[in-house]
Formats: C-alpha cells, structure tokens, sequence
C-alpha cells in the first residue's frame, strides 16, 4: 500500500512538474489579466489620469461603463462597432460553403491516373503555359524604351503647355512600368502553367497545399498585397471590372429602365423565398429534432448572407438606369437652381433667344436633371457651337454626386477600401478567399475521410444520384466537422477583425470593429482602460451566450 | 533521451556565449564619443589629453599617435581610425575613473535619420565644451509615435511604465495637452529661466506646442509650417508668374487648372496641379474657429468653414485639379514612386507640380536631384577626368549617398556644377516657395508649428536631459537645423540673418529658395490651436476624423459635414460634462460668466 502510494505520489510530482511550468504562466499571463480587466471594467480608470505620475487612483463606479456602452452615451460607438462586426461575419457562411466545396473537390483523384499521361499533361501544360506566357509578353511589351531624340521630335509635334508638361524622364518611367506589366502578366501565365503541370505531375496533394497556402502567409503581408489589389484605379481588381462596368453602362443605358428594375425587384422575390424556404427548412429540423449540421447560427448567418447578397445585388440593378448611372453622375437641380440657370443662360452670351431656352425649360419640366438638360440642349440647338456655350454653363452649375457606384464620371468600379459603403464587403471577400482553403479545408478533407464508403455504396446501390448522396449521406456525416468549424469561425469573427482593419484602412469607412473600438478607447482616447474593458466584457458575453445558444441547440440536435 | 538534453543545454549554452561575447557588449557604442574628442581638439582638456595619449601610445607602440585633427578628416570606416580609436578606447578606460561604456547614455524617443545623427554628434561635442566630459545620445525611433499627429500611445504607456525614454518628442498642443495630463512632462519653467532656454526665446506660434498654462514642458527642436512648393520648371514651361504673397484658393486653382495635364506617359495617367490642401488647415485658416474662446461649446459650423470645406471639394471633384483620396491610394504605387502618401515623393516624382509641405521635404528633394541627375553627371565627368578629380567625384558621390546633407565643400559644389550639362539643368528638380492660398488671400497658417523635445519625469538622467534642452537653444544647434532644411530653427535670434535663414550659403543645385522668407512668414502669421479642457484631443480627432473622412470622399457635402462635426463635438462636450464633476462645476461657472 505504502509502495504503490508511494509511487502514486512520485508519478503525481512528474506530472505537475511538467504541468506547472504551463500553469503557471497561464496564471501570470492570461487567467491573471483577464481577471484583472474584469477588476478594471467597474472602475473609471483612465491611464492619463490615474497613475503613479499623477498621483491619482481610479475609482470604483459599478456598472456605469457597462451602462455607458450599452444605452448611455457611449452606445452609439458600442453598437457601431458591434454592428460592423456582425456585418463581417457575413462572411463566415460564404467561407464555410467554399471550404467545403473545395474539400469535396479535393477529396477525390485529380488528372489522370497512368504514369504515362500524367506525363503527357505536364508536358502539355508546360507548353501551353510557355506558348501563353511568350506570345504575352511579345503582344504587350512597348518596344524599345525612345531615347530622347525621339522623346523631342514627337513633343515637338504636340502644341500648347501639353509639350512642355511631359519629361523624358516621366515617358522613360511609363515604358519602364509598360515592361513591368508584359513581365507580370508573362509571368503569370507561365506560373499558372506550371502549377497546372505540377498538379498533373504530383496530384491532388499539389492543389491542397497550393489552396492552404494563403494561411501560411503572414497577416500584414496578404493585407498589403490585397490593398494593392483594391487601388481604386490601376488596382488588378478594378482594372477587370472597368470593362464590364463599361459594358454594364451601355446596356443600362441602351436598354428600357422597367426592364431593370424588374429584374432587380425580381431577384429580391427570388432571394426573400430563397430565405423564406431556409428559414421554413431549419424550424422544420429543429421540430423534427433532425438538425442535422445546420447550427442555429449557422443557419441564421446563412440566411443573413443569402439576403445581404440578393438585396444588394436588386438593389444596385434597380439603381442601374437611376441617376447613379448618368454619364456624368450629376445631382438633379432643384426648381430654384434651374429658374436660376434659366436666368445666367438668359443674361449670358449664349446667343440662344430667351424663346429657346423657354422651350427648352418648358419641355423638360420643373426639375431637371443636369444630363438630361444638356442632352435636350444638345438636340434642340442647331447651332452646335451654342450648344456647346449652354452645355458648358450648365454643367458648371451642377453639383456632382459620389452615389452607389458612380464617383461622377458615370458607372465606376468600387472605391474599396475608401469608401463606407465598399470597404465591409473588401474586408468579407478577402476573408473569404482566405479562409477557403485554410484550416476549414483540412477539417472537412478529414470530415470527408470519415464518410463511411459503405453508406455511399449502399445509397448508390440504391440509385441516388451525386446530390442526393451528397444531400443524405455526406452532409449529414459532416455534421460534427460542420458543427464544430460554425462555432469556432463565429468565435473567431467576433473576435477579429482588428488586423485587417488597422492594415487597410485604419479602422475608417466603417470598419472599426468592437476589437478595433477596445483598442482605441484603451490606447489612443484618453486611454480609458476603464471602459476599454467594459467593452471587452461585453464582447465576451455576447460570444458566450452565442455560443451557448449555439452549442445547446446544434450539440443537442447532433447527439439526437 | 539523455543524449538529446545534453545536445539541447550545449546548443543553448553556445548561443549564450556567442550572444554575450558578440552581440552585448556593443563594441561601437562609444565611437561617436571618442569622435567628438578628436574633432573638439582645439579645447584645452582635449588638447592635454591628446598629449597624455600621445606620451602613453609612444610608450606602448613605439611611435606618435595621428594626429586627433587628422583622424576627424578621415572616413568612419577608414583602417587606421578604426586601429586609433581601439587604441584610444583602451588608453581612455584605463586612464579614467569612469570607462566611456559608462557614460551617461540619454535615449531620444526621435526618428533615426541623417539630419538627427549630424544633431547627436554636435550634441556630444557642445557637451564636451560646455561642460568638460563626454556624453552619449541615442535616438529610438521605436518608441516614437506620432501617427496622425493626435495620439502619443507609445510614450504615454512605456513612460508611465518606467520603460520610457529620456528625452520625449511631441507635436502640437493636443500631444503636450496629453503628456502633461500624464504627468509624465517634466515642468522645465525654472531651469529654463536660469539657463537660458526660455520659451519667450521662440516663436510666438511655437508656444502652444511647449507651453501650458503658462508653465514650461520642453523646448522646440525645431518649428516650421508646410508652406507651398512648386515646380519652377513645370511653372516657365507653362509661361506661369511665380506666386508671390498671399493668393487666394481660386488664383491657386486657375494656376492648378493650367498645370494639370493628362497624359498616358505620366504614371498614373494624370500630373495633378495640386497635392495635399487639406480641409482642416484650410477651414481656420478662413476664420473658421472650432470652439468658443473659453472652449464651452464647438462653433465649428461658420460660413467660413463650409466656404472652405466648399473650396475643398472643389479642387477635387468639381476642378479635378487636386486628387481624391481614392486617387491618392490609386497613386501610392504609380510608377517612379513607391512611397505611400506623402506630397513630398509626389512632387519629387513630378506627379504634382504643386504641393503642400514642410522645409524637411528639401532633403528628399535632394535626395532625387542627387540620385537622378548629378550623381550620373559626375561618373560621366570622372571617365574624362584625371585620378586626382576622379578620386574628389568619387569621394563626393560617397558623401552624397552616405548622408546627403552632408555639407560640402566650396570646391566640391564648384565641380559639380560644372559636371552638369544644359540638358542636365533641365533636368534638375527646381523648387519654389510660396504661401499656402487662403480663401481669402490672406496670409494665415493654422497647422502644427513645432517638433518639442521634453524631459520625461521618470528620466533617471535629468540634469544631462535638461542640458540637451539647452543645447536645443544653443546657435550651434540652430545653425545646424536650419542649415540640414530640418524645418527652421525654434529661436527667433538664431533664425535669420542679412542673407536670410541661416545655413549653409550654398546647397545641391537645384534647391532654390531653400531660405525663402515664406517660411518665416509664416510663423508670424501663424495662430495656434484652439483645444477645450471639456474634450479630449483623441476624441476630438476621432469624431471630427469620421465626419472629414465623408467629406473628403465627397460622400457628404460642405454643410453637412460643419453641422455634423459641431453637433458631435457639443453631444460629447456634454457628456462629460455630465459625467464628470469637476468637469461640470467648470464648465457651469464658465457658461454662467457667459450668460452674466
């Protein structure tokens, strides 16, 4: 007895002499702060004001940061800040959806089997993407950089400032970036060829590391090279959909605005059944007690990005032929601007009799939009020298508007990460490309392997075809896999966002998130570590009761 | 297993020893120390102690040390300096009760750049002079921050920590509000009377920025307004009068109008008239006041202010002669420049043919001539040239791209001038100075007037610290600032003389009007900030920042974003009013003197 007592012990010694060295700095480094910030959350403590220099200690105020933050006058920024984050987390679904797309993707061979035409498709791959990479470079390259005598006898040819305003060194500097992009571009294609070959060569192992590859990049660095991918102009992103904006723009405008708005009020039928029936479908699971992988929040995340998506997407077509898609994207005049136009036009050397202009007012009404006022002028004065006057003194008058999509110079691509209304959804389609082939993936391959093969062959057998086995097999072997990713990433949502925020845009534009609003409040306003830490508490609380909600209801549904 | 811990603790005990026989020691600490002997050694100490050295190096290795004059004149990492310095060191830790790795070491919390390095060195030799022993300055960049010119996170925490440095660095009122609040500035108002660095020896528009309440808190490293610069090329080109006194925005945007030029061979596409108006700035400098004179209430919504906000948005969307905030992300990786944001590399990079900036700006700009025109002028001049003026055009290129301030040489400036061609000339960035326009046209700089240094009260070296005040009031120093284009130099006396702002009487070609008298006119015509004790400098920056942000990008209008900034400002004024007692008590007996 004694012996085995005696060994009992030493084994209890070698296990806390391993576990303390942990404990310990888990009690010095994390339980003792967090304990500590839930000290401070009930006192007034501001750095600036209490501390060692000013002699000063804070004070304890109970629940008042909590009250400020909630319904007090800090509840505007509190809720801001929360609502910024919920909206980020509009992404998690989407992401989710992808990982598992891309696991099902990758969870089967990919190219062919025998040795003999997987080396055929490298070999193929390999030309192809050398065959695109050259003709690339040749079709985009400028040609040789012109030396300065050239540079002259051209400038020479232009009249006026313009000649004077353009150096050698700015033309030299434009060939050299015209190089750069034929490189670039050049270099991509072979790039694109070549992981095509190494894929065809080594297999499905080849595309789930180059998918896992972004979450092994560092933060700062993605977020650097995504805002370089957002520039508003020369952007790679904005450069693509420049042409389909412009395409957009001459089918608004050649095409019946009714037909616009019908399909965007369309979509927003189709997108409030779509969410309807998920709605229907996930209270229907939960009375079945069948609720499968749908988590509570999950569902509700789902159904939120499916709305946001379709909303956003009628929205914008129902704005199409509206003013947002004007040439010019100018702002209507009001009665009082126009009689006031009316009048300059009159007192002006337009050369147009008053009889004109008259006309002109008369036909097109009392408030005029400033494009349509000069597109009348335009068709109504013979005299295009006129017209042009008239035009020129309108317009100067407009006032230019920076609405939905235009920034006044008719349909552009988004301002991202400058502008309150883009730079959330930046944020969200960044995450998603990230998170869709990280951690997520991994999970659901290893949710994939553990799909009984037999279940599959059973259903097969039973002749259901791939989205019925998807559907009733797969999916709900998924459950756990699933279950576990929903609590984990709505965790992980409503914690984030700091980095990317104080990266690529500084928390502005919408897109201080409750992390973001912890850190100023703690470390740029007044240092209110007080309040700082109400707010951190309050965070906690709303992960937890989500996660309760979410685990009570999802766990329960699981061991059903 | 066994093996494997015992290969674990050999493995960590070797770093160890690498790490503490190579790294620790810091072997070239005191090099700048024993650089200010030699180059001090006109001092009769100094004088006795090269005798002393001399005696001991004889002594020891048989022959006369060089001479501490000739050893200054030779490169830093020239081998025989390097063999004398060794030497001296040893001759000096073993002669003297106090080892140079002893020496009082002061941190400045201050960016790390060629202008600080040249300061530091003077500083170690004025001390030297002043007060007969050595001592050392280092600079930490790190603990340095100033993003946005409103939050001094990194001093306020590492000082209240005890972590912080010796010597802090602040801009503007709303910083030093701050650090005051803290407690962490020192309160230099006595010494400063009874050494002779007292703030009435400055600017009057630099005052806010070291003053409170009528107590001094540090002293001004240098002061200074971002003025106008243009381009005097891009100016004749367009047959374009340069700008004199004060104008207006509206002539500023005709001139703009002019220079503004699209074209697929600039980078970018467009070469702006204008870069970096800004609403703030522009709103007071047009009489807009944001707050009440006893601070109770914001009346930032004025006619001014909207006219200015007005004149703003203009230049961006109506004239498209100043670019927008997304022009400016679009511009940040443009071709011939990679920086991210500031004026200075946009005009450098002749993006802009007008800009907004400080007199600091002039080193990048001779950074680019440099770089781009008289660096290539002189190895083209030095394949024709003999060894001796090969080697001057090398040692000078050397000089250049080690620290291109570093002050040359009559002959040296002579021999680039004459390496450059006509086509070279043209070539050369040529700077012009100018007001900023007002709405108005008068002359009225409202912006951040001054770079303070201060004692931070923890400092376990407060005497050496307040002593680097001092010499921030000496006109070896101010010499210094205004002559390496660091802003211009706090002190009124040192400022100017008969030929203008003192300096250097020649720079690198092409940086003309480097002593224009703009930048001092525009301290005389500068006002300070206005703060109120019932806001926050952070909260008011980050309330009025939001509201600016929609501005700037044209998301709301010129009235709006007055009104909103005013209703925001007051709501909060009126929170912690409510909040806070003492607060209350002051603003009631404030606002009841009003209402009497």
């Amino acid at each position: 007895m004694s012996a085995g007592s005696g060994s009992s012990r030493r084994r209890m010694l070698i296990a806390w002499a391993f576990l303390l060295p942990n404990f310990i700095g888990f009690a010095i480094f994390t339980a003792g702060p967090v304990l500590f910030s839930l000290w401070m959350a009930f006192t007034d403590w501001s750095l600036t004001k209490h501390n060692e220099l000013t002699n000063r200690s804070p004070s304890f105020i109970g629940f008042e940061n909590f009250r400020r933050i909630l319904w007090g006058d800090e509840s505007h920024f509190f809720w801001t800040a929360f609502y910024n984050t919920a909206y980020l987390l509009i992404g998690i679904p989407i992401g989710i959806a992808g990982s598992l797309l891309v696991a099902l993707m990758l969870n089967r061979p990919i190219g062919p089997q025998r040795v003999a035409a997987k080396w055929k498709g490298v070999a193929i791959a390999l030309v192809v993407g050398m065959l695109a990479a050259g003709s690339t470079y040749l079709v985009m390259h400028p040609g040789p950089a012109p030396t300065r005598e050239a540079f002259e006898s051209s400038a020479a040819q232009i009249q006026g400032e313009q000649a004077a305003q353009v150096t050698h060194q700015q033309v030299l500097e434009r060939h050299q970036l015209d190089v750069r992009s034929a490189k670039a571009a050049a270099m991509l294609l072979l790039t694109l060829g070549v992981i095509t070959a190494i894929g065809l060569g080594g297999g499905v192992v080849v595309f789930r590391t180059i998918f896992y590859l972004p979450s092994l990049l560092a933060g700062i660095a993605l977020f650097l090279l995504w805002k370089s991918l957002y520039k508003p102009t020369g952007g790679a992103i904005n450069e693509l959909l420049r042409p389909v904006c412009d395409w957009l723009q001459d089918a608004a405008t050649g095409t019946p605005a009714g037909l616009w708005y019908g399909v965007g009020v369309t979509i927003w039928i189709v997108g409030a059944l779509g969410c309807g029936w998920l709605v229907w479908l996930s209270v229907r699971k939960r009375l079945d007690a069948d609720f499968g992988s749908l988590s509570l929040v999950g569902s509700a995340l789902a159904i939120a990005a499916i709305a946001a998506t379709g909303f956003g997407i009628g929205y914008a077509l129902c704005q199409m032929p509206t003013r947002s898609l004007f040439a010019t994207g100018y702002a209507t005049f009001s009665t009082e601007e126009a009689s006031s136009i009316r009048a300059d036009l009159l007192a002006g050397e337009t050369g147009l009799s008053a009889a004109e202009i008259d006309l002109i007012f008369d036909t097109l009404g009392e408030s005029i939009e400033p494009r349509l006022l000069s597109e009348s002028l335009a068709s109504s004065i013979s005299d295009e020298s006129k017209a042009q006057l008239a035009i020129g003194r309108v317009m100067a008058r407009a006032t230019p508007v920076h609405d939905g999509f235009t920034s006044g110079d008719g349909l552009q691509p988004p301002r991202w990460l400058v502008d309150e209304r883009w730079a959330k959804p930046a944020l969200i389609l960044m995450g998603v490309w990230t998170a869709v082939g990280g951690a997520n993936m991994l999970l659901f391959l290893a949710g994939l392997s553990n799909v009984p093969p037999e279940l599959l062959e059973a259903a097969e057998i039973d002749g259901a075809g791939t989205w019925r086995r998807f559907w009733n097999v797969t999916w709900p072997q998924l459950a756990p896999t699933t279950f576990f990713i929903v609590i984990m990433s709505t965790i992980g949502g409503l914690q984030g966002g700091f980095d990317q925020a104080r990266a690529m845009t500084q928390g502005k534009y919408g897109t201080e998130v409750l992390t973001y609003y912890i850190y100023n409040l703690a470390f740029t306003d007044e240092f209110q570590l007080g309040l700082a830490s109400a707010v951190a508490w309050a965070m906690f609380a709303i992960i937890f009761a989500m996660t309760v909600l979410n685990y009570g209801l999802g766990n329960r549904a699981l061991n059903d | 297993m066994k093996v494997l811990f015992i290969a674990l603790v050999a493995i960590w005990s070797a770093l160890t020893l690498v790490g503490v026989v190579w790294v620790l020691p810091e072997r070239d600490a005191d090099r700048g120390m024993i650089a200010a002997f030699w180059e001090m050694s006109d001092l009769p100490a100094v004088v006795e102690m090269e005798r002393a050295y001399g005696a001991w190096h004889a002594q020891k290795y048989g022959l006369q040390p060089l001479r501490f004059t000739d050893l200054s004149g030779k490169a830093a990492d020239d081998a025989a300096r390097l063999e004398q310095e060794s030497r001296f060191r040893s001759w000096y830790n073993n002669s003297h009760d106090k080892p140079l790795s002893s020496v009082v070491r002061l941190v400045w919390a201050t960016d790390d750049n060629p202008a600080r390095r040249q300061q530091i060195q003077l500083f170690r030799r004025w001390y030297l002079q002043n007060y007969g022993e050595p001592i050392d300055v280092v600079t930490d960049p790190a603990s340095r921050d100033t993003r946005e010119g409103a939050q001094v996170t990194k001093p306020v925490i590492q000082s209240i920590g005890g972590a912080g440095a010796d010597l802090l660095e602040t801009y503007g009122p709303k910083q030093l509000e701050a650090m005051v609040r803290s407690g962490i500035a020192l309160d230099v108002t006595d010494e400063a009377k009874q050494h002779g660095f007292e703030y009435q020896r400055c600017f009057d528009a630099g005052w806010s920025s070291f003053v409170y309440n009528g107590r001094q808190y540090g002293f001004p490293a240098n002061v200074g307004y971002t003025v106008l610069f243009y381009n005097k090329a891009m100016f004749e080109a367009a047959g374009i009068d340069a700008p004199t006194g004060g104008w207006t925005i509206d002539e500023m945007r005709d001139v703009a109008r002019r220079l503004t030029v699209d074209s697929p061979d600039i980078p970018g596409g467009r070469r702006w008239g204008i870069f970096g108006m800004h609403p703030w700035p522009m709103a007071l400098s047009n009489g807009g006041k944001f707050f009440t004179d006893d601070g109770t209430r914001c009346i930032y919504n004025s006619p001014q202010t909207v006219a200015a906000f007005q004149a703003y948005l203009d230049l961006m969307y109506v004239d498209h002669v100043m670019p927008s905030p997304a022009d400016t992300a679009s511009m940040a990786a443009a071709g011939g420049f990679t920086g991210g944001g500031s004026g200075g590399l946009y005009f450098a990079a002749r993006l802009c043919a007008m800009t907004i900036g400080g007199r600091w700006e002039y080193a990048t700009y001779a950074q680019t001539n440099s770089q781009r025109v008289i660096e290539p002028a002189l190895r083209r001049a030095a394949t024709d040239a003999g060894d001796a003026t090969r080697a001057t055009i090398n040692r000078i290129v050397a000089a250049l791209n080690r620290d291109i301030l570093t002050p040359l040489s009559d002959a040296d400036l002579a021999l680039i001038n004459n390496s450059l061609t006509a086509d070279d000339r043209a070539r050369l960035l040529r700077i012009g100075v100018a007001h900023v326009p007002t709405v108005d046209g008068r002359i009225k700089y409202t912006d951040v007037g001054a770079r303070v240094a201060m004692v931070n009260r923890k400092s376990k070296h407060r005497q050496e610290a307040l002593r680097f005040l001092e010499f921030l009031a000496s006109k070896e120093y101010n010499d210094r600032i205004n002559g390496a284009f660091d802003s211009i130099c706090g002190v009124i006396e040192y400022c100017t003389d008969a030929s203008g702002i003192s300096g250097p009487p020649q720079p690198l070609p092409g940086l003309e009007d480097f002593d224009s008298p703009v930048f001092v006119q525009a301290m005389d015509g500068a006002e300070s900030q206005q703060l109120s004790p019932f806001i926050g400098p952070e909260r008011l920056g980050f309330l009025a920042g939001r509201v600016m942000d929609q501005l700037m990008n044209g998301r709301i209008g010129a009235a709006e974003a007055a009104r909103l900034i005013e209703d925001q400002v007051n709501n909060q004024i009126q929170a912690n009013v409510n909040r806070d007692p003492e607060l209350k008590a002051q603003w009631d007996e404030l606002t009841a003197g009003a209402k009497r």
